[in-house]
């Protein structure tokens, strides 16, 4: 591995963190039952029945984003935490690749196999819409969906919760990310007396794309509402990508600090 | 059966860890301190529903932490108490922490319900907690369950996570009466609690 860099550290740690995963069968079989309930949701929800296919797939995706949020939150409280075991992490930090894509590698591996249900779920629903509405544009709402809505909230709420993993006892971290997932989400000052980032450019919910970028319409559900152009989607999305790469880099610091 | 002495509890306790029996207290009374800064139909919410439905979910998470608490099962394999009798005595430990829980949902429920007409104030409190403790133990047997044996404690919790979340979006749709379900929740959470257990002992792997 030798002169290969942060790529070959990244994209090896991902492979074995996708084949060990895959291997225990465990995670699919607690995820799937999530992507199943989300697909049962989508199919039997009467919300957008006067809406167009493309739109009612959009509309879809920020509901399957939040359900596979709340299970991301409980399946990878210990992704870093397990390469803290005894003498793991001496072995680790002795091999030439950084510790920043060793760990973004372990957390892309897990969020990918992790979404996986989730995405085939949505990509399902999208091709059952596309094929009652006579047109490929459903579908390509659903594929555009997991790119700009399921994998970069994916990888936040991922990063967040293995975070919680390293510096809180499992059982709390796994409780707190889930509060925090709803508060950054959905709950808002109409039920919960608290300033909350939901509906706001910050949230990870995935509303701003969705509604912007792939037509859902702007319902209390997906945006509470709000007008919003492309470009706040852009900066939506820049935001959520960047609060990983900072939690990231906190977890790398807390890790080297705390080995 | 055996008296077990108060120094073995102490020592199970310890082994739960302070973060699975105190945190569906914390839980439930958190909420129920914030419903007392809220006002109108929000209050109702924060002081009944939102205890009521985070309750179980918490129990459940919990039940899969104190399962992978447990660093050193072969180790209890070769004791004279059968692991499965000391998996169960922890639980116990859990079940009264959720039920200290369920009992702090019952004040909050008590001090914040609005009256409903032709239901007595006893009986919206009595249903808000029979349902959450009833939830509560079949979650904390899922958790169990999945967690027992060669199971992950993350994929465990993330199970208990889809079944929290199929509660109020599927299953409260449907119009069943509430004392059954609660009645066929406890039933399935014992049995899943009891059979769990003895797969941890490695019954039947």
């Amino acid at each position: 591995m030798s002169g290969g860099g942060w790529p070959v550290a990244l994209t090896a740690s991902a492979r074995t963190e996708v084949t060990m995963i895959l291997r225990s069968r465990m995670l699919w079989v607690a995820v799937a039952p999530l992507a199943a309930l989300s697909l049962l949701l989508a199919l039997t929800s009467a919300r957008g029945a006067g809406l167009p296919p493309a739109s009612r797939v959009a509309d879809a995706a920020v509901m399957m984003n939040l359900l596979a949020g709340f299970g991301l939150t409980m399946a990878m409280a210990d992704r870093l935490r397990l390469h803290r075991r005894t003498g793991l992490g001496d072995l680790l930090a002795a091999t030439p690749g950084s510790a920043s894509a060793r760990m973004a590698g372990t957390l892309l591996g897990a969020v990918t196999v992790a979404l996986a249900p989730t995405a085939a779920a949505l990509l399902a629903y999208g091709a059952v819409m596309a094929v009652a509405a006579g047109s490929p544009g459903p579908f390509g709402t659903a594929l555009a969906a997991v790119v700009v809505i399921l994998i970069p909230s994916g990888l936040l709420v991922t990063t967040f919760t293995a975070l919680a993993g390293l510096v809180l006892p499992l059982t709390v971290a796994r409780i707190g990310a889930a509060g925090v997932w709803a508060w950054a989400t959905v709950l808002n000052p109409r039920v919960l007396p608290i300033p909350t980032v939901s509906y706001t450019i910050l949230s990870p919910g995935g509303g701003y794309p969705a509604v912007a970028w792939l037509g859902a319409p702007r319902s209390t559900a997906v945006l509470d509402g709000q007008e919003i152009g492309a470009d706040a989607a852009a900066v939506n999305l820049i935001v959520v990508l960047a609060c990983t790469a900072v939690l990231l880099t906190v977890a790398r610091k807390w890790t080297e600090r705390y080995r | 059966m055996a008296i077990v002495p108060v120094e073995l509890w102490r020592h199970e306790m310890r082994r739960c860890g302070l973060a699975a029996l105190g945190t569906p207290v914390t839980v439930v009374a958190c909420t129920a301190l914030v419903s007392g800064m809220a006002g109108g139909g929000m209050r109702e919410f924060l002081a009944v529903w939102l205890p009521g439905a985070l309750l179980p979910l918490v129990a459940g998470a919990c039940a899969v932490g104190v399962m992978a608490r447990e660093v050193m099962p072969e180790l209890q394999c070769t004791f004279a108490t059968p692991y499965p009798v000391t998996v169960r005595r922890r639980l116990w430990l859990l079940v009264i922490a959720t039920g200290l829980g369920a009992g702090v949902l019952g004040l909050s429920a008590a001090a914040g319900a609005a009256p409903e007409p032709g239901v007595a104030g006893a009986g919206v409190v009595l249903s808000a907690v029979a349902s959450a403790a009833a939830f509560s133990l079949l979650l904390i047997g899922l958790g169990v369950y999945a967690a027992a044996g060669r199971g992950r404690p993350g994929s465990a919790a993330a199970l208990v996570m889809t079944a929290w979340l199929a509660k109020p979006l599927v299953l409260d749709r449907i119009p069943l009466p509430p004392a059954a379900v609660a009645a066929v929740f406890t039933v399935a959470g014992v049995w899943l609690l009891v059979r769990g257990s003895a797969r941890a002992g490695g019954e039947a792997v």
